[in-house]
């Protein structure tokens, strides 16, 4: 839709425009009418110098009419044509004298009564006077109108006596201007238009004549004043318009348009308060100047209001970006740091190194002398950290016990300077004030990448997850920095396992339990080792993928938790064949989880049918071996088994066995691979089962995949085996107990 | 020789020659002052309501074929013809002798007031003394002996010349030369053909200039009151030789009564003209405070002068 208004400047403009047009087709229609006007006067003066040729004519014909009388009747002239004897001194000195003959004339002359020149005349006269130029004013064309000859006859007194002729020639423009004025013809331009070869009568010689127009002074005078007036007057009317229009546009317009923007930038520009109208001076008109002032204090109190509101915003967002426990960045404020990192970048490549901290055993610290004491500690840890920072690094509480920080620029030895400072600066805090006996620390996972778009930095924090996961390690320094090639961590962070992993918490039927044969070798009990696999979008995902997640993210507890529940439902269910035992895999977190424990505790009213084995997972022990120890012995009592899984995966010290109250060993599916050689690792493995044997513990070994190592280890005294060889982990269906039995 | 009337005024004169009673009863010299207050044109409205004598315009051939014209008024067959002739190269329109003429005429005088032709047929203006003149005193003599003669065919035996100027002295001329006994002649401001000279100037008694010598058969010298007068050297000459010796000889003609009329301011007198006149034998009378044309007040005292002479 076409916008059909316009502003008031237009409007002035355009009306100061129309006024302009409007005078300048006055001014135009004056000076048309005018010249016009001038045109007709021009064509009046034609006519009127027309007829005054002719009058011109008429009063020349009268005036040698009257002269011609007069020389005529001159007695001397008489006395010349009775007695010419001295006709010639007469003419020469008398004639001119006198003053009876006109000046105009060039020449006169007398001829006697037979025409005949008299005696002493003219000689340039016409000796002889033609019969047809008596009482005639001839112009004789060859002679141009210089010469114009007039003759007229000399009467006795009595008027009737012809006595003889006078002739006089004259120039008939001087004689033209003598006898008239001329207010229109101009006498000096008579020319001739046309040759005649005969005499031409005065009368005639009008239509033979040009002539030109004196310029008529009075009406060029009043077209130039006119003239004059109207230009005077449109550059007096362009001056007024401008005049009035800078005026109105200053008085009106202007703050009109200065009152309109600044209303619409109220509108549009709500949120940015950024002014361009300034309204600060004041207006000619009153009423403007009131709304000057209205919208002036209108915005003041807006730009107030908005000021405090951007205060509090500003506290707001600091606040939601804060950590309010340790004061230091939060969550939020880490992602909205990695998209401020991705913009930034902008395609450029930067290295950036990525450290992670963690807080090592802060859940049993936090479960074993309360939250407010793991506050204090978490609030030391991120005290100490900050302090080493460099200038302008951000530290970020991005969980419950974890830190990153992200450092720009750092090389590696840099950054391993940095964490190491972090690392001992936590050391030397004093945590005993909160009524402590162990020592706190943290582990950090470094990795350190160019860094040039989205994807880099989701990579780096997977590496860094996976050097936090080789930092947590038992034995290590605490300080892992990424190297290419960790492969099994950099799945670590993957999308697809942790949403996986998370709804399968959240939503129990997401979890599945598939169970895998251990084949008793020695006439014992069957078990069936309970396999955790979570469905999502139709995959299948495997521990492989998930399980590096769980320890990552130290979700051992809710993991177990979660699988204790499936498999108390399948011993309820039937699903598990009677008399057919479970073994059940337990991190040693979850040892500390009362709630775990409390389940486990209501599964040994299963044992005296479904006998249990709890197969604790050796990369999952923690320090606390006591009261670990403790726990085990409980669920010991009631039944359980205990079995110490992945044994000679090369994480396990001896010494667990010792401590911990274990029932079964359960060589690992490497170790087992061991078997198959003939060389000396084949035989000390086969020795240190003998060994563990003799010693009083049930062997179970892994991964047997063919009948070569299924011999090996029944001739070793394995009392289990288990391997693809001997079965495959499956869902157990209902009815499939009995088909388990038959088939056993 | 003939002489022609040119209107048929002169039954109309000879019906109205006499005023009617009641003017003709009053004495003439209140009529002369009244003339004299009025104005020309006023006089003549004047004189057409007093039934004066209608004037006629009458013409004669000379012998030379010039046709001279004259203003002819009949009178009182009692009394004298008077032929009013102007002064050199004038007319008859000329002041004093019109006014001469208009008076006599109204004191019932037959008046006979001519313009010589000086060569010129039906001349009618006075000729400049710069114009070419080729007339002389001889046929300005012939041209009076006509008009003597055409009053007398007119039945005027009695007649009286009155001349001003040197046109009385061309009366005597005539007189002289036609041996007209009994011709009174009336001289006003009587002069001969002498070049003016003021009173001032050395007497003109002295001895003339030699004539100048003619260039083209024509003369320049002064004569009468032209300084150069135009002429061939004969016809100058015919009227040089009327000069005041010439003139005052004239006045010697046995058996005619001759007065003379001067002027006592008139300058262009000659020294003791008067009294050389009266030794000559005219009867002078001298008007105090009159000059040359005799106009002004003296008008009347001339006039008075004159009609006493006529009367006589």
């Amino acid at each position: 839709m076409i916008d059909r208004r316009f502003s008031i400047s237009h409007w002035v403009a355009a009306f100061f425009i129309v006024l302009s047009v409007i005078i300048a087709m006055l001014c135009g229609i004056g000076l048309y009418r005018l010249y016009e006007t001038g045109a007709e006067l021009e064509r009046s003066r034609q006519r009127a110098a027309q007829q005054e040729l002719a009058d011109a004519i008429s009063d020349l014909a009268a005036f040698l009419q009257q002269q011609s009388s007069i020389i005529a009747n001159w007695d001397e002239v008489r006395q010349q044509l009775a007695e010419p004897n001295f006709y010639g001194y007469w003419k020469a000195s008398r004639v001119q004298q006198s003053g009876q003959v006109s000046p105009l004339f060039g020449s006169f002359d007398l001829y006697d009564s037979s025409g005949r020149l008299l005696p002493g005349g003219n000689p340039d006269s016409a000796v002889q006077l033609r019969p047809d130029e008596a009482n005639k004013t001839v112009f004789y064309p060859d002679q141009g109108l210089s010469r114009i000859v007039h003759a007229f006859p000399i009467y006795a007194g009595d008027g009737q006596s012809l006595l003889g002729y006078g002739r006089v020639s004259f120039d008939f423009v001087k004689a033209m201007q003598a006898v008239r004025s001329f207010s229109y013809l101009m006498p000096e331009s008579l020319t001739l238009t046309s040759f005649s070869p005969s005499p031409v009568p005065l009368q005639e010689l009008g239509r033979l004549l040009n002539y030109e127009i004196s310029t008529a002074n009075e009406v060029k005078m009043l077209e130039e004043a006119v003239t004059k007036t109207y230009t005077i007057l449109a550059f007096a009317m362009l001056i007024a318009a401008i005049t009035a229009y800078l005026f109105i546009q200053r008085l009106l317009a202007r703050p009109l348009a200065e009152l309109a923007s600044a209303i619409g930038e109220l509108q549009a520009d709500e949120a940015q308060m950024n002014y361009v109208e300034e309204l600060e001076s004041p207006y000619m008109l009153k009423e403007l100047d009131t709304v000057r002032q209205s919208i002036q204090d209108y915005r003041q109190k807006l730009s107030n209001a908005r000021l405090e509101l951007e205060n509090r915003n500003v506290v707001f967002q600091q606040q939601a970006l804060q950590d309010s426990l340790t004061g230091l960045y939060n969550r939020r404020a880490f992602d909205e740091d990695w998209e401020n990192l991705v913009r930034a970048l902008a395609g450029e490549s930067e290295p950036l190194a990525l450290l992670l901290f963690d807080c090592d055993h802060f859940k049993p610290i936090n479960d074993t002398y309360g939250h407010h004491v793991g506050d204090l500690v978490l609030q030391t840890i991120a005290g100490a950290v900050n302090e080493v920072m460099r200038s302008g690094d951000r530290l970020y509480r991005i969980g419950g016990d974890e830190f990153a920080t992200l450092l720009w620029g750092a090389d590696e030895h840099m950054a391993l300077q940095i964490a190491e400072r972090c690392l001992n600066s936590v050391r030397r805090q004093d945590f005993r004030q909160f009524g402590m006996l162990e020592p706190v620390s943290i582990s950090i996972g470094m990795a350190i990448d160019e860094i040039s778009k989205l994807e880099d930095l989701t990579r780096l924090q997977a590496h860094a997850d996976a050097a936090m996961y080789q930092a947590k390690r038992p034995g290590n320094k605490k300080i892992a920095i990424y190297r290419h090639g960790q492969s099994n961590e950099d799945a670590l962070v993957a999308n697809l396992e942790i949403n996986a992993l998370y709804q399968a918490l959240s939503t129990p039927d997401k979890m599945e339990i598939h169970y895998q044969r251990m084949m008793p070798l020695a006439g014992g009990r069957e078990y069936l080792e309970a396999l955790a696999r979570i469905h999502h979008h139709d995959l299948l995902i495997m521990p492989d993928r998930f399980l590096p997640v769980v320890h990552g993210r130290k979700l051992e507890a809710e993991f177990d938790l979660v699988v204790i529940r499936h498999i108390q439902s399948d011993l309820k269910s039937g699903v598990v064949p009677l008399e057919t035992g479970v073994s059940i895999n337990l991190s040693a977190q979850s040892l500390h989880h009362p709630e775990i424990i409390t389940q486990l505790i209501e599964m040994t009213h299963h044992t005296d049918r479904h006998p249990l084995i709890l197969e604790i997972t050796e990369t999952s022990l923690v320090p606390q071996l006591a009261e670990i120890t403790h726990f085990l012995g409980i669920l010991r009592s009631g039944g359980f088994k205990i079995a110490l899984d992945d044994f000679g995966s090369g994480y396990s010290p001896l010494r667990y066995l010792a401590d911990l109250p274990v029932d079964i060993i359960k060589f690992d599916m490497g170790l087992i691979h061991q078997l198959n050689g003939n060389d000396r690792t084949s035989m000390v493995v086969a020795d240190f089962a003998r060994l563990m044997r003799d010693a009083g513990y049930e062997l179970i070994a892994e991964g047997v995949e063919d009948e070569a190592m299924l011999r090996k280890v029944v001739s070793l005294g394995f009392a289990h085996a288990q391997g693809f060889y001997i079965d495959r982990p499956h869902a157990l269906a209902p009815g499939e107990a009995k088909v388990a039995k038959l088939f056993r | 020789m003939e002489a022609k009337i040119l209107s048929n005024s002169v039954k109309a004169v000879t019906r109205g020659s006499r005023l009617p009673d009641k003017f003709r009863m009053l004495p003439q010299r209140l009529l002369r002052m009244a003339r004299r207050l009025a104005k020309p044109s006023l006089l003549a409205a004047c004189l057409a309501l007093s039934h004066a004598p209608q004037a006629a315009i009458v013409e004669i051939q000379t012998p030379a074929g010039m046709t001279a014209t004259a203003e002819y008024r009949p009178g009182d067959v009692g009394k004298p013809a008077a032929l009013v002739l102007h002064s050199f190269l004038q007319t008859r329109e000329f002041g004093t002798t019109k006014i001469l003429a208009d008076a006599l005429a109204d004191e019932g005088y037959t008046v006979l007031s001519p313009n010589l032709t000086l060569g010129i047929s039906h001349r009618k203006r006075s000729l400049d003394c710069e114009a070419l003149h080729l007339h002389d005193m001889e046929g300005d003599i012939r041209e009076i002996q006509l008009w003597v003669q055409w009053l007398r065919k007119r039945g005027h035996p009695r007649i009286v010349g009155i001349g001003h100027s040197f046109g009385a002295t061309q009366l005597l001329a005539w007189r002289q030369g036609a041996r007209a006994r009994g011709f009174a002649i009336v001289g006003i401001s009587l002069i001969g053909s002498d070049p003016f000279i003021l009173e001032n100037k050395p007497s003109r008694s002295g001895k003339a200039a030699p004539p100048p010598k003619p260039v083209n058969g024509l003369i320049q010298a002064p004569l009468s009151f032209c300084e150069a007068f135009t002429a061939p050297r004969d016809r100058h000459a015919s009227y040089a030789q009327w000069n005041e010796s010439r003139t005052l000889a004239a006045l010697g003609f046995a058996g005619a009564q001759t007065d003379v009329i001067l002027g006592s301011e008139d300058k262009y007198l000659p020294k003791d003209w008067n009294t050389r006149l009266a030794r000559a034998g005219a009867r002078v009378k001298v008007i105090w405070g009159a000059n040359h044309f005799m106009d002004g007040p003296q008008e009347f005292d001339m006039l008075d002068a004159v009609i006493d002479a006529l009367k006589r």
